[in-house]
């Protein structure tokens, strides 16, 4: 196994929850009575996992698993409650493609604004402009504002500014849901260059046959536990299967 | 969180605030704020300028005869004050909600937190420097401005800035922990302008009246270093150095309660 990119040793992660509505004086009292106003709420119980260098790793787990946690913990946005973590390399998450996009701007000063959130500035930019418009299908767009594309267009855009990213170990986050089919063999054409490399890639979707597709290996989150890891479509066949036993 | 971890943390932000990404951020989250807000444009200033224009008429209109008799410039006295106090109404208003209304941005990136709430300060800031530079053509005007308190302009505006970005940052956090600080925020607003000496000196009132407006209210020592610019009061430089004083300190005790609790405060919006 080659050098772990990502390493977990008993992660935790509980939010402490407002138990009615925020208001001055109930803030005071939280003070003096924290545990009459909150609820702990524990969301990762104890993961234990490592992810090599290179691999591309599929997580799935219904809504509420803590999925989008432990990314949040991955990429420094949510500090753990216990547990260790270490990274080869600082993460580059795709949470929401709305993020850093401005409506009133033209499609080209998105490029701008989008890249710099994601550290691309504009002299790395510029040599791939014309490249980013044209994967998004933007040509014609170039200088239309954005808030007069379709949210897909936005989309395509954002997701196009994004695979020119040169991090190391990028992160997913339901990010592809919704791509129409053309884009989608854009998004071929950049994980393929990216299972060439030595990057390293988590992905969640609801789409098993875009994780079976882009992942090697795949992270079965239930309850903010790991309740099963290995082969991506064998965890993505047990995943199935938990489905068709709790119908019965 | 420990001293030792706020120390820690600071040197880490510190470093990483420094990189030429968060610059870069910095600088295109700032382009964008300036066009979509109308500012690149003149018409756009201009449009910005008729709040504080039109404050001034109704003020002079109201005041001229009961404070303003004694003062030539009367209408200059009473555009710095709007203007001190129309900076820090509109900029700590903004920075109230910043965490919330950039919710998205806070729990969903990974880009420095600080840049947001910069470019969010930004037209602000913008709008403060027009302002300021009419006032200096004011002052000219009344041939009041003098290059020797001239130069100390950007170090209160600097020190002004920095006051209202850390009021506006313990704001923003309050605001996460118990939304009805915006209440509290706008009944003080609507007295802001009564308890800060807007159209009115502080000699005008009784010495325990003018120490209250002085001492427990922090706007009042940059309007009065503001005037002593414009105004070239040279033998009063005792708010300069005030104003001077209190800027660092507010934004250094607000960044340092932001980094002691910004976790919580984006875990809650």
């Amino acid at each position: 196994m080659s050098d772990p990119m990502i390493t977990v040793r008993d992660l935790k992660k509980h939010f402490r929850v407002v138990r009615r509505h925020r208001t001055a004086v109930r803030a005071m009292r939280a003070l003096l009575r924290p545990e009459e106003r909150f609820a702990e709420r524990t969301v990762l119980h104890g993961l234990d996992f490592d992810v090599a260098t290179g691999d591309r790793v599929a997580l799935v787990g219904s809504n509420g698993s803590g999925k989008t946690t432990l990314l949040r913990i991955l990429s420094g946005i949510y500090r753990p409650s216990g547990g260790q973590i270490t990274l080869g390399q600082s993460a580059r998450p795709l949470f929401s493609y709305s993020i850093g996009l401005a409506g009133e701007l033209s499609v080209e000063e998105n490029v701008y604004l989008f890249g710099a959130l994601h550290e691309m500035d504009r002299p790395y930019l510029d040599p791939r402009l014309d490249r980013v418009i044209e994967r998004a299908g933007l040509q014609s767009h170039r200088h239309t504002q954005l808030k007069q594309l379709s949210a897909g267009q936005r989309q395509r855009l954002a997701l196009s500014v994004f695979f020119e990213s040169p991090a190391e170990l990028v992160i997913f986050d339901e990010a592809l849901a919704n791509v129409d089919q053309g884009f989608l063999q854009e998004c071929d054409r950049y994980f393929l260059d990216l299972s060439d490399s030595k990057r390293t890639l988590l992905l969640t979707s609801h789409d098993p046959s875009l994780l079976s597709r882009y992942c090697r290996t795949a992270l079965w989150l239930d309850d903010g536990r790991i309740r099963h890891s290995g082969p991506v479509d064998e965890v993505l066949a047990a995943y199935g299967r938990s489905f068709d036993e709790s119908q019965r | 969180m420990a001293r030792s971890d706020i120390t820690r943390e600071l040197h880490a932000r510190w470093s990483r605030l420094r990189t030429p990404a968060s610059r870069n951020l910095l600088r295109e989250l700032v382009r964008a704020t300036i066009r979509i807000n109308d500012h690149n444009s003149v018409l756009g200033a201009v449009w910005g300028l008729l709040g504080p224009a039109s404050m001034l008429v109704v003020l002079y209109a109201v005041f001229h005869s009961r404070f303003g008799s004694r003062l030539d410039a009367y209408p200059l006295f009473l555009l710095v004050g709007i203007v001190a106090v129309g900076f820090f109404l509109t900029g700590s208003r903004q920075l109230i909600g910043v965490l919330t209304a950039n919710r998205n941005f806070m729990i969903d990136s990974t880009a420095p937190r600080e840049m947001v709430i910069l470019s969010n300060l930004t037209p602000h800031v913008y709008k403060l420097l027009v302002e300021l530079a009419l006032c200096a053509g004011f002052a000219g005007y009344y041939g009041l401005l003098s290059w020797k308190t001239a130069l100390l302009l950007p170090v209160v505006t600097l020190a002004y800035v920095g006051f209202v970005l850390g009021v506006g940052l313990v704001l923003a956090l309050a605001y996460t922990f118990t939304s009805d600080i915006e209440h509290v925020w706008v009944l003080g607003s609507r007295l802001l302008y009564f308890a800060t000496p807007v159209f009115y000196e502080l000699g005008e009132l009784s010495p325990v009246a003018a120490g209250l407006v002085y001492w427990l209210n922090p706007v009042t020592p940059f309007l009065l270093a503001l005037r002593t610019v414009f105004f070239d009061a040279t033998t009063s430089l005792a708010p300069v150095f005030h104003a001077i004083a209190l800027g660092p300190l507010a934004l250094i005790a607000g960044y340092f309660l932001f980094l002691r609790f910004e976790a919580e405060a984006i875990e809650r919006i």
